[in-house]
């Protein structure tokens, strides 16, 4: 039986704003999540049934701090301060998009962020909250066009 | 409609690395945040600034009257510095080579 593929996050590309965040990240989440709803009838079985609500897009990104122009604080602070709604794309390698390095693509508005967070002596760093903030959601992309044409639109 | 851009922060920005010359049609908000936050500038075509070494645009700098250019972090802030000494009051603000 052949080995299955177990893929490490190495590689991973993390474009916020259009400022590339990936040697400045050391750990990714993109979660898309769907609210449950209990439907369960008379006569179900003994089971309850649930069905699926409204969906919830959420990435969290942990950053080191830079405070360098066009680096992470200045791109941040404004984005939090102003609650813009920005592009955030993330892919599981630094390639091109395809179906085996999908991109992961969001219009989203940060909710949280540290400017200061350390101990003594530490390296300061942070977790950012960006949740959906259009009509789109997430979106899956396997092809370069698909995701210019995406972002030409929003 | 396209614009020339050139990476004057210290982190790639819209898939080009720090000092690099770029042409694109970004959206618009996105690249006036950019500009913004110092992550890019508008290249200013024809002083052909981005085409110099490190050294020759430290050496450029120094004589446009930019202190301790060695000091800044790439080329695009380099770029920057002697533009906008060019571009100071009492200068001739000319890039003629």
């Amino acid at each position: 039986m052949p080995a299955q593929a177990k893929a490490p996050l190495l590689d991973a590309s993390i474009v916020l704003d259009g400022v590339d965040f990936s040697n400045s990240s050391n750990e990714v989440n993109v979660e898309d999540s769907a609210a449950e709803h209990d439907v369960t009838g008379f006569q179900g079985g003994g089971y309850s049934e649930e069905t699926t609500g409204l969906k919830t897009a959420n990435i969290t990104i942990n950053v080191f701090q830079d405070y360098s122009g066009g680096s992470v604080h200045q791109t941040c602070a404004p984005l939090y301060r102003e609650g813009t709604a920005f592009l955030v794309v993330i892919k599981p390698d630094d390639e091109e998009i395809s179906a085996t390095n999908p991109a992961q693509a969001m219009v989203g508005k940060l909710y949280k962020y540290n400017p200061v967070s350390a101990k003594v002596g530490d390296p300061q760093s942070m977790t950012l909250e960006v949740k959906n903030g259009s009509k789109h959601g997430l979106k899956e992309f396997t092809k370069k066009e698909d995701l210019e044409a995406f972002e030409a639109e929003i | 409609m396209a614009k020339r851009y050139i990476v004057t922060g210290t982190m790639a920005q819209f898939g080009h690395q720090p000092g690099e010359e770029f042409e694109a049609d970004l959206n618009e908000a996105a690249a006036q945040r950019a500009i913004a936050r110092g992550g890019i500038a508008i290249a200013q075509d024809g002083d052909g600034l981005a085409d110099k070494t490190r050294d020759e645009l430290d050496e450029l700098a120094s004589i446009a009257g930019v202190s301790n250019p060695e000091k800044l972090a790439n080329k695009g802030e380099v770029i920057e510095a002697i533009r906008a000494a060019a571009n100071e009051p009492g200068q001739s603000g000319s890039n003629d080579q």
